[in-house]
């Protein structure tokens, strides 16, 4: 009976320290980080195990004994786990050094007017901050704030687009040409442009496209032409003139592209002389590369791209008599 | 501004001093340029061009191949002028290194000894090892009445001989480019870059810089959009395109900005150069046949006279040879493809200089008059050649990305382009070896022209 009881007491005893031992054991956590250094925006994953510890908090917020959350910090910062049991306490922490995100470009565009009468001309404004490099659909690599005059013949959106070490930002403005003026609204210009002639004009007389590096006339633009001269000899259109704007593909260098452009219209010039349409009736000019926008071959029907960049455009000036519509 | 107190150096010492730099400089091999190789069709197999390589490489002294000069840091006589001290330092190395008239001896051999002024240099320390240096330049920087001024000298330290005793006072970037210059002109007896300037186009604006980069800052806007600036020779006026009237055309300025004059043709008006006595050439559509013609004009642009005479032809870039304003070199594809052609400047004996097929652009002659740099490539790949005019020799200078547009430093030993390397077009320098490349603008550049 004696020895029973000393070997229960032995049993208690055991018992007792073991939970002694169990109940008093100093928690332990660790703490693991993905990445300890990273650009701001980039994502972090921060897992934690935890062995003897009741309570587990991440940066005083209770979270599950052991796990992982993924954080996506804007500055340097720690974390730390901490695990408890009673007033027994362990902590682990790791520091992630955030490296601030490029500013990211912005960019806005507007026009003058939003709405122009075909053959009329607006000024698009642009500014841009963060970005190194600048584009603009149909012109192509502008400077990072700036304006340019627009005169186009149909109705459109320019896109720009502002690239810089922190991402790529869009902005766009529409332009909306209307084929007729209301009365009294015409522009009252010194060559007395007509918007219903221009409009027409544009219509009858368009834009014919070349070959890389050629300035010869495809018998497609050669018809184009053909077209375009018989109404520009056609009764009181006789008295029209006209701006023929010959351009290139970037591929060239700079200043002999001018003369390429000129060619290019000087082509279109004497081929609609041949039809009847008199030399002095228009003018030529070459924007050499300066318009170029393409970073590929494509179509003439495609903008941007260095097909459409081979071009000659149409520009009314003056004269002919507005047809009632 | 520059006050010289005092200039000694016996005739001897410069015959010296002039004997053992040329012994150095005949010693320089030929620095290995990139083999001349465009993949056109029509070219032929290039000529030999030991003969130009060697030429060359004799004008750029490298480390070791000539006198060794070294540069003792400038100490500040007075407080306040540290960060001047330390720009002055910075601007004075840096032009002497791209100058490339002698070897720099590295500063981590120099003397712990300051050197602010002559009592303070001990010529032993110089001439001997490790330093080995022929000459030493120092000096010390002072506020005088509220300017800085810079009391400089070069001593020869073999020959322990002053050479330059002078003061400038003024900007610091401007007095240590003034030292520069007077340095190398001792040396060489030629005038030196450090003060020179470069004119191009950022944007839809023309700018002016430094040589070496720095003091970026407006000169003309003129409308939506103006290109191919060109210094006169002499550097008192500048021609560039502008497309202000809708048509381009030729405007004529000053170098302090202000109007001379220009063309206001109808038709396209490109590419103005303008000769040693001020006469005006370009490139214009206004002969009515269709093509592109070059015309000389007085400077402000009346009295247009035509010099070529081709039909349905691309004749532009003409460039007026600034050494003896006899000659014109422009680009015509008269027979074919752009080539360089060169003429007299009243239009007599056209005729190729380079004609290898491919397409060539914007010549340049380098101010003596014995090299034409130019544009040349294909299928949107573009370099910078150098050609000896009179044997017609070629050597390529750069490539790297696209590399066009070239101008003379005015001593005809650099060069300096337009190259898109970097991701967008940006002024960049080079000597005229293809060696020392370096960038001069960040926020984009185009069409140098480089002047006095």
């Amino acid at each position: 009976m004696e020895r029973k009881s000393s070997r229960f007491a032995a049993i208690i005893f055991t018992v007792f320290v073991l939970i002694g031992v169990v109940g008093c054991a100093k928690p332990k956590v660790q703490l693991q980080v993905s990445r300890d250094r990273l650009q701001q925006g980039e994502d972090v994953r921060v897992s934690w195990t935890s062995k003897d510890a009741k309570a587990v908090a991440l940066n005083g917020k209770p979270v599950d004994k052991t796990g992982a959350q993924v954080f996506n910090p804007d500055n340097t910062t720690t974390f730390t786990v901490v695990g408890t049991r009673g007033k027994k306490e362990a902590r682990d922490s790791k520091v992630v050094a955030v490296t601030p995100r490029p500013a990211r470009p912005s960019i806005s565009i507007s026009a003058d007017q939003e709405a122009i009468n075909r053959g009329q001309s607006t000024t698009l404004r642009w500014t841009s901050n963060n970005a190194d490099r600048v584009t603009i659909s149909e012109l192509g690599t502008v400077p990072s704030s700036g304006s340019r005059v627009v005169s186009p013949s149909q109705s459109i959106t320019y896109n720009a687009t502002a690239t810089g070490a922190g991402g790529t930002e869009n902005a766009s403005a529409r332009v909306t040409v209307t084929e007729d003026a209301a009365p009294g609204e015409r522009p009252r210009t010194t060559s007395g442009i007509n918007p219903t002639i221009a409009a027409m004009f544009n219509q009858r007389v368009q834009s014919v496209y070349f070959e890389l590096d050629k300035a010869d006339l495809t018998p497609e633009s050669q018809d184009k032409l053909r077209r375009g001269a018989q109404w520009l000899t056609e009764g009181p259109n006789r008295t029209i003139t006209f701006r023929i704007e010959g351009n290139c593909d970037p591929r060239g260098t700079e200043e002999y592209n001018i003369g390429l452009g000129e060619r290019r219209a000087q082509v279109a010039k004497e081929f609609l002389t041949t039809l009847g349409v008199e030399g002095s009736r228009i003018q030529t000019v070459s924007y050499g590369k300066e318009r170029a926008s393409g970073a590929s071959e494509g179509s003439p029907g495609q903008s941007p791209s260095w097909a459409h960049d081979r071009r000659d455009d149409f520009i009314y000036i003056s004269g002919g008599t507005p047809r009632n519509p | 501004m520059t006050y010289r107190t005092y200039r000694a150096y016996a005739a001897k010492s410069v015959s010296d001093m002039k004997t053992r730099a040329a012994i150095g400089l005949a010693a320089i091999l030929a620095v290995m340029l990139p083999a001349f190789s465009i993949g056109e069709a029509r070219q032929e197999t290039p000529p030999p061009q030991e003969d130009l390589r060697k030429q060359i490489g004799t004008i750029i002294v490298t480390p070791g191949n000539g006198p060794n000069l070294a540069i003792s840091d400038f100490i500040a006589r007075s407080a306040g002028l540290e960060t001047a001290v330390s720009i002055f330092n910075q601007v004075l190395w840096a032009d002497l290194e791209f100058a490339a008239v002698s070897g720099l001896v590295g500063k981590s051999l120099y003397p712990k000894t300051l050197v602010p002024d002559p009592a303070s240099l001990k010529f032993d320390e110089w001439s001997a090892d490790p330093v080995k240096a022929d000459y030493v330049a120092f000096g010390n920087l002072q506020n005088t009445g509220g300017a800085i001024s810079a009391d400089t000298f070069l001593y020869d330290v073999k020959t322990r001989q002053q050479l330059i005793a002078s003061r400038h006072t003024g900007d610091t970037r401007r007095i240590a480019h003034e030292f520069a210059d007077e340095i190398v002109k001792l040396l060489t007896g030629r005038d030196g870059i450090a003060t020179s300037k470069v004119a191009y186009v950022a944007g839809d604006s023309i700018r002016v810089m430094d040589y070496d980069g720095f003091n970026q800052r407006a000169f003309a806007s003129d409308g939506p959009i103006v290109r191919f600036p060109q210094f006169s020779p002499d550097g008192r006026y500048l021609a560039y395109v502008s497309f202000k009237t809708g048509v381009p055309n030729i405007v004529v300025r000053s170098a302090e900005g202000g109007l001379i004059g220009g063309t206001s043709f109808t038709s396209t008006t490109t590419s103005p150069t303008i000769s040693p006595s001020g006469q005006l050439a370009f490139s214009s559509a206004i002969g009515g046949d269709g093509s592109m013609e070059i015309y000389v004009s007085n400077l402000d642009g009346s009295g247009a006279r035509r010099l070529t005479r081709t039909s349905k032809r691309i004749n532009i870039s003409p460039r007026w040879n600034p050494q003896t304003g006899r000659e014109i070199a422009f680009i015509s594809d008269r027979a074919g493809t752009p080539q360089v052609y060169v003429m007299d400047s009243s239009g007599a004996n056209q005729r190729p200089l380079i004609a290898r097929g491919g397409q060539a652009d914007s010549p340049s002659w380098s101010p003596d008059g014995r090299y034409l740099a130019f544009t040349y490539g294909g299928a949107g790949s573009f370099q910078v050649f150098v050609a000896d005019v009179a044997s017609g020799q070629l050597v390529q200078l750069t490539s790297q990305g696209r590399n066009e547009s070239p101008t003379w430093s005015p001593d005809s030993r650099h060069v300096s382009f337009q190259s898109n390397r970097s991701g967008r077009w940006e002024v960049w320098q080079a000597h005229i070896d293809g060696t020392g490349q370096r960038q001069l603008t960040r926020g984009g550049g185009r069409s140098p022209t480089w002047a006095k």
